[in-house]
């Protein structure tokens, strides 16, 4: 098709390069220049050590090993989860559909704390295991490569359930009909029909998962540096805070590119997996498909399923619930230590409190919109007004999400310590909103790209065809479709804003505080009891918002009208 | 879907106006400094706990109402990458450093970014705590120590001999010297020992000690039940067995680690007059006092020392050599890395 430049490209491209400039591409060159100085010269030493330190790659291969095996584990329960609830007919559903999510909604550095007192040396799983059974030693060793697994894939795998549970919902679901009616068994047609179908939404959550992972840091600092197990993340901030060498950040930088090198080549990688393939199953014509029934076996895959919301979810939110009621640490469950009085001090006590809510709750809200408008228009700008380079523009906004939240704090640092035309944005809200911004792009992006695939062409074509101009067919057919995505991508990234840390503690200032930064000072004073009654407080706000916009947009798919 | 948006917009009003009237509490007139009152804004970096800190501060800006005193914690790795990250973008906006890494402070005062001040309440603070000749401060001593859980621990403990006891095997607690500037200073003390030496980090490796992050974490480790020794720095030893927690520490008898955690004024502060007077306060009486109410043993000897907690003259410390800290930073991490397979 011969690639028309229209007047779209000539105010659009502008637009969308001068966004760029400013909040992109200055902060990251930033990275390139540290990256290549080494005392003061431009040279390559650094990342020579990168590849020949026998510790960094070590941790190379950590990172790498963790960031597959989190990602196929994650996404294949995300995905069992998925199929189950939308289109079997798995008993205590709406409960399961609820719960299921919410350890996405807990910080994880919160949640590597919880699974400390369940599966600690002094864990109360651990202490349950040891007297049921007359154990000498605990079973279990949270710390190390099993425990940063353990809770990293129990962080990740809801990302998977979100995506993938609203890719097959839109599947319409008479193609499988089609297929059945010309003798196909069920299985033959969720096979060969459903599952290609939600490849984008799969291959899409599999990436996610992967670049989420290699760039975590509080789950390997807590679970993985006292079990030696060693990652580029926490190595990096060995680097960029300890002064250990005066060019530790500059091999901090060379290092954070060896991860964004990785993680755009899972970006390239999942681009071609999905490029050839038609994959439009929304048709307009939806109809829902009905619910299989799982026969004798659907009993015990509810029980197991119940067993795994019990551990995954209840088991830590629980141990969160305990700690902040004690107290103190270290104090036997008993009448006598039991307090109310670290709710009444976060409710009550602690303006700081307020402030990290309100500045965190307005991050937030803001961020994630102005991503999802960003991502419309750009694959708007793909698919419609053949905007040259607009896929790699895509891709490179997703890129920072590699990026360790500490460098990127670095590279906003260094970029932005100095008013740019006279405006300084350091140490205002300002800084984080931007940074939040590069950091969480990725995931409207590619949500909203894998919805936008799974639109049958016709649906936007009839309006163009009966003479609708563009913009209206985007506002009256494509973002309705969308609507799918679009939700997704937005709560994906809603989540981990409200609860960043990692950027939050280097970028924020005095009266700019996070819910994040708020728990983590509570924590390092010591009121671990109190950051718990925090974190219990955070959970509950979520899962009320949570409810409230699920009870708005569930049920039409199901119902099928 | 509108339901979900008519949230959202309702929530962003909400936040929006809560902001919006935030905002104003940050406008302060500074008045003209005609009747030699102190006036004008401070940025404090620090990684002091932060409730603590707002007290000092508080008080200050009572004493001194036209004045403002912003506070920025953070853990002492991300304020090290921060002031180091601003330093060399050219410019801090932090007036005030306070935090526990020496060998940095060291490092600034060599560099010309430390203020020499000369507060008229340094009368109250011994000599061997004014550092790099005026350039940093001590206004408040704390010591390294071994902490334990006395529901896990019955036997007496002792010092740094008593981690080695394989009783505790798998079971002790330490910070890592790749993101602790205390426990960077205990490996720099203990490897230049002669009593204890490198062979002493052998057999606390031989006997699994966990190596984990900050002195907070095996503090509250211990408490929680997780360790049941450690080493950790004796405020937040005393802060945990204050809420309740079953624990208790010793000064070891072999000596304890003195750590340093200076203050000083930027020499690139814009407001020089207000960050000396802020750190004037803390060396004063009422400052001292304000130290010692939080537990802290306060560096003036005319300020009775808080309950429990033994003088100063009467804890024997190790030696550190602080040049040869400096110099061998690298090999003192690669070596212990080394020793405990971490690097």
């Amino acid at each position: 098709m011969k690639k028309a430049i229209n007047i779209d490209t000539y105010i659009l491209l502008p637009i969308f390069l001068l966004i760029l400039g400013t909040l992109f591409i200055y902060p990251l060159s930033r990275l390139f220049f540290l990256a290549l100085q080494h005392n003061g010269e431009r040279v390559f030493t650094n990342i020579g050590i990168v590849f020949t330190e026998a510790s960094n790659l070590k941790a190379l291969k950590n990172t790498i090993v963790l960031g597959l095996s989190t990602s196929a584990l994650a996404s294949a329960i995300g995905f069992l989860l998925s199929w189950l609830i939308v289109r079997t007919d798995l008993g205590m559903k709406r409960i399961f559909e609820v719960l299921l999510v919410l350890p996405f909604f807990i910080p994880p550095f919160i949640t590597a704390f919880a699974w400390i007192r369940l599966l600690g040396r002094g864990g109360y799983l651990n202490t349950l295991l040891c007297s049921l059974f007359g154990l000498d030693n605990p079973p279990f060793n949270i710390y190390g490569f099993w425990g940063v697994l353990l809770v990293s894939v129990i962080y990740t795998y809801p990302y998977a359930y979100i995506i993938i549970s609203r890719s097959i919902r839109n599947v319409d679901a008479s193609f499988e009909e089609a297929a059945r009616c010309s003798g196909a068994t069920r299985w033959q047609a969720l096979r060969d029909i459903a599952l290609p179908v939600i490849l984008p939404a799969v291959t899409a959550t599999a990436l996610i998962i992967f670049v989420t992972t290699i760039s975590m840091f509080g789950i390997p600092m807590i679970l993985g540096t006292p079990g030696r197990f060693i990652v580029l993340t926490t190595r990096i901030y060995g680097y960029v805070g300890s002064f250990r060498d005066p060019n530790g950040i500059n091999i901090a930088a060379a290092m954070s590119l060896v991860l964004v090198t990785v993680a755009v080549l899972g970006l390239i990688m999942q681009n071609f997996l999905i490029r050839k393939e038609k994959y439009a199953v929304v048709t307009g014509k939806h109809q829902a498909a009905e619910a299989s029934s799982l026969g004798i076996l659907r009993f015990p895959v509810t029980i197991i399923v119940a067993v795994f919301t019990l551990l995954v979810v209840a088991a830590p939110i629980s141990a969160i619930f305990v700690t902040s009621i004690m107290k103190a640490l270290g104090l036997s469950i008993s009448p006598e230590n039991i307090t109310a009085a670290h709710y009444v001090r976060v409710l009550t006590g602690m303006p700081i409190i307020v402030r990290a809510f309100r500045n965190s709750f307005l991050l937030a809200l803001s961020a994630p919109t102005v991503l999802v408008l960003i991502a419309v228009v750009l694959h708007f700008a793909q698919r419609h007004l053949e905007m040259p380079g607009a896929g790699s523009i895509g891709t490179f906004l997703s890129t920072p999400y590699a990026i360790p939240g500490t460098v990127i704090a670095v590279m906003m640092i260094a970029a932005f310590i100095q008013p740019i035309f006279g405006v300084s944005i350091y140490n205002t809200i300002w800084i984080l909103f931007i940074a939040y911004i590069l950091r969480f792009a990725v995931f409207p992006i590619r949500t909203i790209g894998a919805a936008w695939k799974q639109l049958d062409p016709a649906l936007e074509e009839v309006a163009r065809v009966s003479g609708a101009k563009k913009y209206h067919m985007l506002r009256d057919i494509s973002v309705p479709l969308l609507k799918g995505g679009i939700s997704a991508g937005w709560l994906l990234a809603f989540m981990p804003c409200l609860t960043e840390l990692t950027l939050s503690i280097l970028l924020y200032s005095p009266r700019n505080e996070t819910i994040g930064v708020t728990a983590y000072n509570l924590i390092q004073e010591g009121l671990v009891t109190v950051a718990g009654a925090l974190a219990m407080i955070i959970i509950f706000v979520v899962f009320i918002l949570q409810l409230f916009t699920r009870s708005g947009s569930r049920n039409r798919y199901l119902r099928g009208t | 879907m509108k339901r979900l948006i008519s949230l959202i917009v309702l929530l962003v009003m909400v936040a929006g106006i809560s902001f919006g009237s935030g905002q104003k509490e940050t406008e302060k007139v500074d008045q003209p400094a005609e009747d030699n009152a102190l006036s004008g804004s401070i940025t404090l970096y620090t990684s002091e706990t932060l409730t603590d800190v707002q007290e000092y501060a508080n008080q200050f800006m009572k004493l001194y109402p036209e004045t403002t005193v912003e506070i920025f914690r953070t853990g002492t790795t991300e304020l090290t990458a921060k002031l180091q990250s601003e330093l060399s973008a050219g410019q801090t906006p932090a007036d005030v450093v306070w935090f526990a890494d020496m060998a940095l402070f060291e490092d600034f005062a060599a560099k010309g970014y430390l203020e020499t001040i000369y507060p008229s309440e340094v009368a109250n603070v011994p000599d061997k705590f004014v550092y790099f000749d005026g350039k940093a401060y001590e206004v408040r001593l704390i010591y390294q120590i071994v902490m334990y859980n006395t529901n896990l621990v019955k036997k007496e403990v002792r010092g740094w001999e008593t981690l080695l006891d394989p009783e505790f095997k798998g079971r002790v607690g330490s910070a890592s010297p790749f993101y602790s500037g205390a426990a960077l200073t205990q490996v720099a003390t203990i490897a230049a020992d002669e009593r204890l030496g490198w062979d002493y980090y052998k057999k606390l490796a031989a006997n699994e000690a966990v190596v984990g992050g900050g002195n907070g974490g095996v503090a509250r480790g211990i408490a929680s039940g997780e360790f049941a020794i450690g080493l950790t720095i004796d405020f937040m030893a005393r802060s945990q067995k204050e809420q309740g927690a079953p624990v208790d520490y010793v000064y070891q008898e072999e000596g304890a680690l003195y750590v340093p955690t200076p203050i000083s004024v930027m020499s690139s502060s814009s407001n020089k007059e207000l960050a000396e007077a802020f750190v004037n306060y803390l060396m004063s009486v009422p400052g001292q006092l304000q130290l010692q109410a939080n537990g802290y043993m306060p560096v003036s000897s005319s300020v009775a020392l808080p309950e429990g907690v033994p003088s100063p003259a009467d804890i024997a410390i190790l030696k550190t050599d602080w040049q040869y800290l400096r110099n061998s930073r690298q090999e003192l991490l690669d070596t212990y890395g080394e020793i405990f397979g971490i690097q």
